[in-house]
């Protein structure tokens, strides 16, 4: 049975490629081909740590097991969805059992980018550095076992939260911890650092703590299989055999509540007048420019995708940043208005159709030109992004106790936005990403197309504002404040001829190119 | 009105690989129609109106509305035609009536007259009651009205609708079918595709039937029918698939 999904999702690949444009199939390539590269290197630097001695070594794999297999579980909850072309509602008017369906669509995610990098890192890294002849054989068990317990872990999480996940609220609160815990890493370290807190934890202990959970088993079932110590790594490698058979057996069980649960009903929602990331004495001109910005600016208060991705950066931004600030004691403070527009413009302007998905016809039957509709779409990010780098530039200032680069650092933030704003123009038009809403299955991850653009859209952003960086940093470093005002006034009329350069690059093409953007977004 | 071409097809083309969706469809609809496209699934319907109002380039021959051509002078026609897809996806995070005042600014009407013809279209449609719920959380059917009323609001010469009635109740087809009458009446122009023969034959005074790509036939509705059921017509220009008894002996076989 498993053989029929493994070839369905090869048919539904091949189909795929048949269909693609150059480009798409280039940016698949790549994708799959950075997928193998990364699992190849995996190998290696897990391969290497075999010639490690003592307790290191003994170390190794447990943490790796472990950390993939918490990267596998807590990825699709952060991306509210699972690189998974099949979707395992579309089985259930089949006479297929559940068991045979969680089988089946978990040895379809091996036929991904991630679980074949995976497979290739976990295998190949287990199989290079930590094997004797003897230990081969169980050795690839546990390594294959492994496998098999990350991505059916990783798929019973989706099914079991697939409620929550489609939950607007859930989006959320899963952007701010995210970020929030994205922040901890550092946080600790600089703890750490400044002996804020004290670490007293002996490899030997942490070996401990990690095999007790089952991916930490196998990994440790594998050291003890090439160092001849052949019950504990029986033991280990049946913790998670067991392991994963009640991965399976909860992966089974979420599908079939989720082919006979119905989805629960919407609420009417009513919206009273405003309801948009927009105070109602900011004024936006009247037409379609200000008509799309409004309509963003609403979306930005309504869409829980945009939201999450915004509250998300955000907190991540202003915690790392602001402890780094705490940390170094700084008179550069405020130029956190800096960082802080990149990181909001990215989420909003590389991808500015990706949200609109079917609806975007609406723009190519009703707007005047696209030309319009992307002036309208960066208007309004420079309406929810410039006060919000402001508000950041004078924390930064206060943090610092000085707000002499202050005026600076909003030109130079002004001007980072406008470049991304050009890059953002492009890349929107050449690699539209449809952000899926809703079914966390079905996703079938980004195109070859987007990820190609997208290589582009930042290598090119990063290589146009290098210069304006390069130049502000010099002035404000050699020169002080007054001649970072003038650098910041420098990148900012920098910044406006590249935005105006973009324009004349995207509209000769825009309408023609609105209709592959359509295809593209508008794709179930 | 009368007498001006509302619509003209002139060998207009689509294939997708080796499939011909539109082979050349040459044909012209006079302003003040109530005009018909009927076929079987996959005849080619949907793409020869996505053709015609701009979102989906032909391969071969040109379309012009009111006069306009629709793809060398596309915004000039956009101003002069309205469009519902057969899946008419919005922006739905905004509610109908911030729909309507979205649209109305993108088309550059003056927002007095977007709230008036705004609100007189929720109210005929029935959708006072829910203006100011978001349209992500409306039926079916309300979500095609309001996608009705977006297509209506800045008053275009021609309304494109592809199976405009799929999904409607029976009380707001009539409210719709009473609104298309009204703009016909007025000069304007209704195009609209749908698999209800009924509906096609009570309100089209003409139509198309068109299949695999292909007119089959085009003209005034009561000479296409000459007083028979269009049903029956579309049967025999279209051609029922008989089926060999023989090839579907296992059918039913299992509930002995």
């Amino acid at each position: 049975m498993a053989w029929i999904f493994i070839r369905l999702k090869l048919r539904t690949l091949k189909n795929r490629m048949g269909t693609a444009s150059v480009l798409s199939l280039l940016g698949f390539v790549l994708v799959w081909m950075g997928a193998i590269s990364a699992g190849l290197l995996a190998a290696v630097l897990i391969g290497a740590g075999g010639r490690l001695s003592g307790e290191a070594r003994s170390l190794i794999l447990p943490i790796v097991f472990l950390g993939t297999a918490i990267v596998w579980v807590i990825g699709p909850i952060i991306a509210a969805s699972i690189d998974d072309s099949l979707d395992p509602r579309r089985f259930e008017t089949l006479p297929v059992s559940r068991r045979q369906l969680g089988v089946g669509l978990a040895a379809a995610g091996l036929i991904s980018p991630g679980g074949l990098g995976t497979s290739i890192g976990i295998i190949g890294g287990s199989m290079a550095g930590f094997t004797t002849a003897a230990s081969f054989v169980p050795a690839l068990v546990s390594s294959v076992t492994q496998v098999v317990l990350v991505m059916v872990t990783a798929r019973a999480v989706v099914v079991w939260l697939s409620d929550l996940l489609r939950s607007r609220r859930t989006r959320e609160i899963v952007g701010v911890v995210t970020a929030l815990t994205a922040a901890i890493p550092g946080t600790v370290a600089a703890l750490i650092n400044t002996g804020g807190i004290r670490v007293d934890v002996s490899p030997a202990r942490a070996l401990e703590w990690i095999a007790a959970t089952p991916p930490g088993a196998l990994g440790r079932s594998i050291s003890a299989f090439a160092d001849g110590e052949w019950i504990l790594g029986l033991g280990g490698l049946g913790y998670g055999f067991a392991a994963t058979a009640v991965m399976l057996w909860i992966y089974g069980r979420g599908l079939n509540r989720l082919q006979v649960v119905p989805d629960a009903p919407t609420r009417t929602r009513t919206v009273r007048n405003g309801g948009a990331f927009r105070p109602k004495w900011v004024p936006l001109p009247s037409g379609p420019v200000g008509a799309i910005a409004a309509k963003e600016l609403r979306y930005l208060q309504r869409d829980n995708r945009l939201r999450g991705q915004l509250v998300g950066s955000l907190v991540g931004l202003v915690v790392i940043t602001t402890l780094g600030l705490s940390v170094l004691r700084t008179d550069y403070g405020a130029f956190l208005a800096v960082p802080t527009a990149f990181f909001l413009v990215l989420a909003i302007l590389v991808n500015q159709f990706g949200h609109d998905g079917g609806a975007f016809w609406t723009y190519v039957t009703a707007a005047p030109s696209m030309t319009e509709v992307l002036k309208g779409k960066n208007l309004a990010a420079a309406v929810f992004g410039v006060p919000i780098a402001t508000v950041a530039g004078v924390a930064g200032a206060i943090i610092s106790g000085t707000p002499k680069y202050l005026p600076a650092s909003l030109l130079a933030a002004g001007g980072v936005m406008t470049i991304w704003a050009a890059i953002g123009n492009v890349t929107s038009l050449m690699g539209p990403v449809k952000i899926p809403e809703g079914s966390p299955f079905g996703n079938r991850g980004m195109s070859g197309q987007a990820f190609v653009a997208s290589l582009v859209g930042i290598v090119g952003a990063g290589a146009l504002a290098a210069p304006a960086v390069a130049a502000m940093a010099a002035a404000v470093w050699f020169g002080g404040p007054v001649w970072g005002v003038l650098a910041g006034l420098g990148v900012a009329g920098y910044s406006l001829i590249l935005y105006r350069l973009s324009f004349r690059y995207v509209g000769p093409f825009s309408e023609r190119r609105a209709l592959s953007v359509m295809e593209v977004i508008d794709a179930d | 009105m009368i007498g001006q071409l509302a619509v003209s097809w002139d060998n207009i083309g689509k294939r997708f690989g080796q499939t011909v969706a539109v082979d050349g469809v040459s044909l012209d609809i006079d302003a003040g129609s109530f005009f018909g496209i009927v076929g079987p699934n996959g005849a080619g319907k949907t793409t020869l109106l996505r053709m015609t109002t701009g979102l989906l380039r032909p391969d071969t021959g040109s379309v012009t509305v009111a006069g306009i051509d629709v793809w060398s002078d596309p915004v000039e026609a956009k101003r002069r035609f309205g469009v519902v897809p057969d899946d008419p996806r919005l922006f739905d995070r905004l509610t109908g009536r911030e729909l309507l005042s979205f649209l109305g600014e993108l088309r550059n009407l003056d927002p007095e007259t977007t709230r008036e013809r705004g609100g007189a279209l929720l109210r005929l449609l029935d959708l006072n009651d829910a203006a100011d719920s978001i349209v992500a959380d409306y039926s079916l059917g309300m979500t095609k009205k309001i996608a009705i009323a977006a297509a209506l609001l800045h008053d275009p010469k021609v309304v494109f609708l592809d199976e405009p009635f799929a999904g409607v109740d029976p009380v707001a087809r009539q409210v719709l079918e009473q609104i298309l009458r009204r703009h016909t009446e007025r000069g304007g122009t209704v195009v609209f595709s749908d698999h209800a023969m009924d509906v096609v034959e009570r309100l089209c005074d003409n139509l198309m039937l068109i299949d695999h790509g292909t007119v089959r036939a085009a003209g005034n509705t009561a000479e296409i029918t000459g007083g028979r059921r269009l049903q029956d017509v579309f049967v025999e220009l279209v051609g029922a698939h008989v089926t060999d008894e023989g090839d579907l002996r296992w059918l039913g076989s299992s509930s002995d």
